[in-house]
């Protein structure tokens, strides 16, 4: 299942929208949307570092995820004035500002976006704050990667790698704005950010969309194959613990039984016909853990 | 549709450097191959490469870099289960961490928690300490254990500056071992007799079937032989010899390849340095991990027998394996050429 993180309602609403996702009547303290077939389940975090994690912590342990499973936060971010309001990044590499430390979510997939870092911050950066920040970096490193201001990524990834690696985790964040004007909305202002914002992202969700649309693809392709491969498996291990109980396997024997089987299941050698032809001897089942270990020893000369 | 086929990155299309190496002549060689690469830069290489929970088998897909430092411990001493070839001071070293082909068996996936390549680009501190240790004694050095550096060459020119310091060093003798096959390397590399080439060989049927992104059985052999015939020391290593049905006729089809391949070179398997020969042994910590980390692979889920902490086949079928494939070589080669555990 593809888990979706979002900070704000506003920025769930053009995904819920699309995946026609519906509020899930749960027990966890968070709102919830999911699709009719559990492909997609998107979660309202709140604002911040503390609320984020708690959300993914939750979320995580009710609905765990497997190996299968990828987490996506997507949200708004603030970016230098180099760059365009509506512009989407995929992040490479996330910074929590107040302890210095880094996280970098693999970059396995393909995808249509720029990439960027993601510095995570306890809150809203103020356009002179991210200017200077931007000229310091310049003084400091030759790369011209392109450096974005949020408040949850760090956070989420720290979280979620309880449970995700980081193969599983995609941090998907689109420019908003270049930083608060002077430190403090006034009520007018949040007005119009809060529309200009809708407008933003109503643009870009034909993009955001179809990116999620293709992790969906991934993670139900990666569940197909999992599933397919444990029931392989269970049948296997259901053949063998038959086969152990009339063989008196002690639980070192049993597990190399449980070995053998796999391996053969994996190689398509029909086990069926030998293991039969000792049950028609009457070698099976095994007066006792004696005989049940010279049958296995047998079993294992089959290799040969 | 099968969405994984068409969505992954190929390989290199990210490569993490190390702040402290991003201004080295190596790393900006190294980087001037990918000129789209998106560059990201990292304190340090073991914050990528460490991370918890990777996936080591789905970053193979979309193998990255990471270009970094070695600061201490450049030489290790030989394990038990690697052969030695006669040599005294037997050691290895790894200028590289891991490969940029995809063996299922290979213990590297057990050994590292990444998929991704890291590149030390400081070789001149290896060649600087090596050079100490030189002074006092002679070594048996193998430069391509935890990689493949002959696969990289073209993007290190690694193999390269090892010839050519073991061109100063006569009493430095350099094992660089491949699955790779790429002929126009023995334009660019010294000749020199204390440098040998060992070509891992597998029958096709186990390459196809265990060994993603290697070249094929031909294509090595029809590398080693050119190399031999130009006149560099070439070793064969038919190790690890993989279990599968037919294994008998499988290494059969093998060996009569070879016998053409010599035949259409005017060579004779006598002209090759030697031969080494060794079933499949791994260590039980890896092992474990690589089944959790291929659990279809029959050569991962082979019932393995552990004998002291090294996974092994039954010892009837280490034995048949390796005398079936031994008597074929000494048909071919002085007996004493031939080397197996």
């Amino acid at each position: 299942m593809l888990t979706i993180y979002c900070a704000l309602y506003g920025e769930a609403q053009e995904i819920i929208h699309t995946f026609q996702l519906k509020k899930e009547i749960g027990q966890t303290h968070f709102q919830v949307f999911s699709d009719e077939e559990k492909s997609v389940r998107l979660v309202i975090t709140g604002v911040g570092a503390i609320a984020a994690a708690s959300a993914v912590a939750e979320i995580s342990a009710v609905y765990p995820p497997g190996r299968e499973g990828f987490l996506l936060n997507f949200g708004t971010c603030a970016a230098g004035g180099e760059v365009s309001e509506g512009e989407i990044f995929l992040c490479n590499k996330l910074t929590e500002e107040c302890s210095g430390r880094t996280f970098y979510p693999d970059m396995i997939y393909r995808h249509p976006f720029r990439e960027a870092e993601a510095v995570s911050c306890a809150r809203v950066k103020t356009s002179a704050e991210i200017r200077e920040a931007g000229e310091h970096r310049e003084k400091e490193e030759t790369d011209r990667s392109v450096q974005l201001y949020d408040m949850e990524s760090a956070a989420i990834y720290q979280a979620g790698s309880y449970s995700y690696g980081p193969h599983q985790m995609f941090f998907l964040k689109v420019v908003s704005d270049h930083g608060e004007a002077d430190g403090s909305f006034q009520k007018k202002t949040v007005y119009d950010f809060r529309t200009r914002l809708t407008e933003i992202l109503k643009d870009a969700a034909p993009e955001f969309c179809a990116y999620m649309e293709s992790l969906r693809n991934i993670c139900l392709e990666n569940e197909k194959t999992g599933a397919k491969q444990s029931a392989l498996k269970k049948e296997a291990e259901a053949d063998a613990a038959v086969l152990g109980e009339e063989m008196h396997c002690s639980t070192v024997m049993h597990r190399e039984l449980q070995q053998l089987l796999w391996y053969w299941k994996l190689t398509r050698v029909d086990y069926h016909t030998i293991i039969n032809e000792y049950r028609r001897q009457g070698y099976l089942p095994a007066k006792d853990k004696r005989e049940g270990k010279k049958i296995l020893d047998e079993l294992k000369g089959n290799l040969l | 549709m099968n969405s994984k086929e068409i969505c992954y990155n190929p390989k290199f299309t990210h490569i993490y450097v190390e702040n402290r190496v991003y201004d080295h002549p190596r790393t900006q060689e190294i980087l001037a191959h990918f000129p789209r690469a998106e560059i990201i830069r990292i304190e340090h290489y073991k914050d990528v490469f460490n991370r918890r929970r990777q996936d080591v088998v789905t970053q193979h897909l979309s193998q990255n870099l990471i270009l970094a430092a070695k600061k201490e411990n450049y030489f290790y001493e030989g394990a038990p289960v690697c052969q030695s070839f006669g040599n005294e001071n037997f050691y290895y070293c790894s200028t590289m961490m891991n490969c940029v082909f995809d063996c299922s068996y290979c213990y590297l996936k057990g050994m590292y928690p990444s998929g991704n390549l890291v590149i030390f680009v400081n070789l001149e501190d290896y060649f600087e300490a090596l050079d100490e240790i030189l002074k006092d004694k002679s070594m048996y050095l193998c430069i391509s254990y935890d990689a493949d550096l002959l696969a990289m060459e073209s993007v290190t020119g690694y193999a390269e500056l090892w010839a050519e310091f073991a061109g100063k060093h006569r009493n430095l003798k350099l094992e660089i071992r491949t699955k790779s096959a790429r002929t126009a390397m023995w334009e660019e590399l010294p000749c020199l007799s204390n440098v040998i080439y060992a070509f891992t060989l597998a029958p096709q049927q186990m390459i196809t079937a265990c060994e993603r992104k290697t070249p094929s059985a031909g294509a090595r052999i029809e590398c080693a032989l050119s190399g031999l015939s130009k006149g560099f020391p070439v070793r064969l290593c038919f190790d690890p010899m993989i279990y599968q049905k037919n294994w008998r006729e499988d290494y059969g089809e093998l060996v009569r390849d070879l016998d053409q391949a010599f035949a259409a070179h005017g060579l004779s398997m006598n002209q090759l340095t030697d031969a080494s020969v060794g079933t499949f042994r791994i260590s039980q910590d890896y092992i474990k991990k690589i089944r959790k980390m291929e659990p279809v692979s029959p050569v991962a889920q082979f019932p393995y027998v552990n004998v002291g902490g090294v996974y092994q086949y039954p010892k009837e079928l280490i034995e048949q394996m390796e005398s079936y494939l031994i008597g074929e070589l000494e048909k071919r080669m002085d007996r004493e050429k031939i080397f197996h555990e």
